[in-house]
């Protein structure tokens, strides 16, 4: 590691700006929960391969290497929805999203006004969400 | 969110699984290249970095005044290590030809390379495959403060810097018998190195610039820059005396080199202290417990703990002490897993000792997911056993503890009521002795990275050495 001196306000403000122009800490925070969630024996190998994956999606735009898939999402609605009323209330909603780990959300989704969301809505909400969440890079 | 107040919903297990595959480092290297290069693409750079797979190799520097033999050194540790061997003159020979030609330009005319030509120089080096694959050896570089900071913007820091040393008489002494092998430029000494091949001996010649007066102006630029360039690697460095003979010189660099730096990763301590009986494990257990706040896990404790609780498994191991027999390892194993699954063992660490006893026992110990990271054998003769253990007396009416050598009763009242303890006599001890010594070797053999502690000191010596190996990663071998 460098010494300390040397790095000047300034480089330090400029490396802030570049880890957050580029999403290193995002990309990294994904990567420790893949690497959590599925321990390889190999981690470097494990990684390389998430990696490449990412990269993948980026030129195609799909396929986001992601933690949760519709299923989950599924699942997580069907917790909050037991009864199959159809629609979940704003409160559940976004406590939903947030536990799925999405930030930045519409806050105020369809049916918002009735505290009513349905299914359709919250699935759609958390796709996008998870996607942006998975993206971890610039889109140039 | 910030980052660090996000709530950390990490399970305990990870934390085993990411010190064993060393993830936190892993995750260190990658932070640190990605800020020092800020890749247009980190994603692909990343990928790249980690298909490299060169986390392990020496990056060595070695520095000193001239004729300090650096150059031996330096060789030495290369072949040793099979890393590559960077020199000034060699870096720039090697060059890429429109660089090596600009550099020599200004060797020429007796100038200083500026530290910009340098870098190019050296970034380029860096990037061939021998210094990526297997590492280098650097000597006698950077010769400046602002040459070493420039390395340090670049991104290229040593793991070790060795800085040699010895008294200026001593060197411009020894200058003088300096020889070179215009071969391979090996060099030798006329009284303290002489090959004794013949045919080297025939080629050697002089080397220019060592008189006494060209040595004298280059102590003197070496000791202006010298302080600013030590204190760059002051983290990482270590200054060993070169005026001894090269063999000494050589193992001390060597023993420095396969140490490993402190890692700043999160560690719990999960230690095995084996040992006969009457080494002092539990006394260092608790040492060890009370310093580093770990639980002190004392596998007899646990037992008697467990019959007097009245337990199940304290019921059962209890018929079997009762006649006199060993407890199964499978009572003795559930009873242990309790306590270090329990919630303070998996945050803090542990100290283990008095567990394992045998192969097996060891075996089932790492299998039911207990990795020990350190294991200590501490070794104690027998003799001292036998002098520590069989002349411990206690007082049956104060309680009071006598040891007939060292702490021998006052009076020869107490003296003539003092008892033993029954486990204390010669044959009892005896015993258990010999019950170690027949599975000491495949516990051994089963914990290949244990390290062996000298217990027949004093208990605060033993535990310094025993400490300076829990803190510090362990010690690498070199294949």
């Amino acid at each position: 590691m460098a010494d300390e001196e040397i790095q000047t306000p300034q480089r330090e403000e400029e490396t802030r700006q570049y880890l957050q122009e580029h999403r290193v800490l995002e990309l990294f925070n994904n990567l420790t929960s893949q690497l959590i969630f599925s321990r390889p024996g190999d981690p470097k190998k494990f990684m390389i391969e998430t990696l490449e994956r990412l990269q993948k999606s980026k030129n195609t735009k799909r396929d986001y290497p992601c933690l949760f898939d519709d299923s989950n999402i599924q699942s997580v609605y069907g917790m909050l929805d037991p009864t199959n009323r159809g629609y979940i209330t704003l409160k559940q909603y976004c406590e939903a999203l947030d536990t799925l780990g999405i930030k930045d959300f519409e806050i105020r989704p369809e049916g918002a006004a009735d505290d009513r969301i349905s299914f359709e809505t919250f699935l759609s909400e958390a796709r996008s969400g998870l996607q942006r969440a998975s993206a971890t890079f610039t889109n140039q | 969110m910030d980052q660090t107040k996000r709530p950390l919903l990490i399970p305990p297990e990870f934390a085993t699984y990411a010190e064993q595959h060393g993830v936190f480092d892993m995750y260190k290297r990658m932070l640190e290249q990605v800020i020092v290069n800020k890749p247009e693409n980190p994603i692909q750079f990343l990928i790249d970095m980690l298909k490299r797979d060169n986390n392990d190799v020496p990056q060595i520097v070695i520095l000193g005044p001239p004729a300090t033999g650096k150059r031996t050194i330096a060789k030495m540790v290369s072949s040793k290590l099979r890393t590559a061997h960077l020199t000034p003159d060699n870096l720039v020979t090697e060059a890429e030809t429109d660089l090596k030609v600009q550099a020599q330009q200004f060797i020429k005319k007796n100038q200083t390379i500026p530290t910009e030509l340098w870098m190019t120089i050296i970034g380029e080096r860096m990037k061939l495959f021998d210094c990526v694959k297997k590492g280098w050896v650097m000597e006698g570089f950077p010769q400046t403060r602002e040459q070493c900071l420039a390395l340090q913007s670049a991104g290229i820091y040593p793991k070790h810097c060795v800085i040699l040393e010895a008294p200026d008489t001593v060197l411009i002494e020894r200058a003088q018998g300096k020889r070179v092998d215009p071969v391979n430029g090996d060099i030798y000494h006329t009284t303290f190195d002489w090959p004794s091949n013949p045919d080297i001996q025939g080629r050697l010649k002089e080397v220019e610039g060592y008189t006494e007066e060209d040595m004298i102006n280059k102590l003197i630029v070496y000791h202006r820059h010298f302080d600013g360039i030590a204190d760059c690697y002051k983290k990482c460095s270590k200054t060993i005396n070169a005026d001894q003979p090269k063999a000494d010189v050589f193992s001390q660099v060597y023993t420095f080199l396969s140490g490993q730096s402190r890692s700043n990763a999160p560690h719990t301590p999960r230690i095995v202290l084996l040992g006969a009986t009457g080494s002092g494990k539990g006394v260092q257990a608790s040492l060890l417990a009370n310093k580093y706040n770990i639980v002190n896990v004392s596998c007899g404790h646990l037992m008697k703990q467990a019959i007097v609780d009245e337990t199940k498994q304290g019921q059962a191991a209890k018929a079997y002490i009762d006649k006199g027999m060993m407890v199964p390892d499978n009572i003795v194993m559930t009873i242990l897993c309790n306590r270090l699954s329990q919630l303070d063992c998996v945050t803090r660490g542990w100290v283990l000792h008095g567990y394992p006893r045998s192969r097996e026992q060891a075996e089932t110990l790492t299998k039911d997911g207990f990795v020990p990271n350190r294991v200590f054998f501490l070794d104690v003769p027998n003799d001292s056993v036998m002098e520590r253990l069989t002349l411990r007396q206690s007082d049956p009416i104060t309680g009071e503890r006598y040891h007939m050598m060292y702490n021998p009763p006052q009076t020869q009242e107490v003296k003539e009521r003092l008892c033993q303890q029954p486990s204390d006599t010669e044959d009892a001890v005896r015993q258990r002795l010999a019950q170690y010594h027949t599975y000491v070797e495949e516990i051994a053999d089963f914990y290949l990275d244990a390290q062996h502690v000298n217990a027949d000191q004093d208990p605060h010596t033993v535990f310094e050495c025993i400490e300076s190996m829990v803190v510090n990663p362990l010690p690498k071998h070199f294949p």
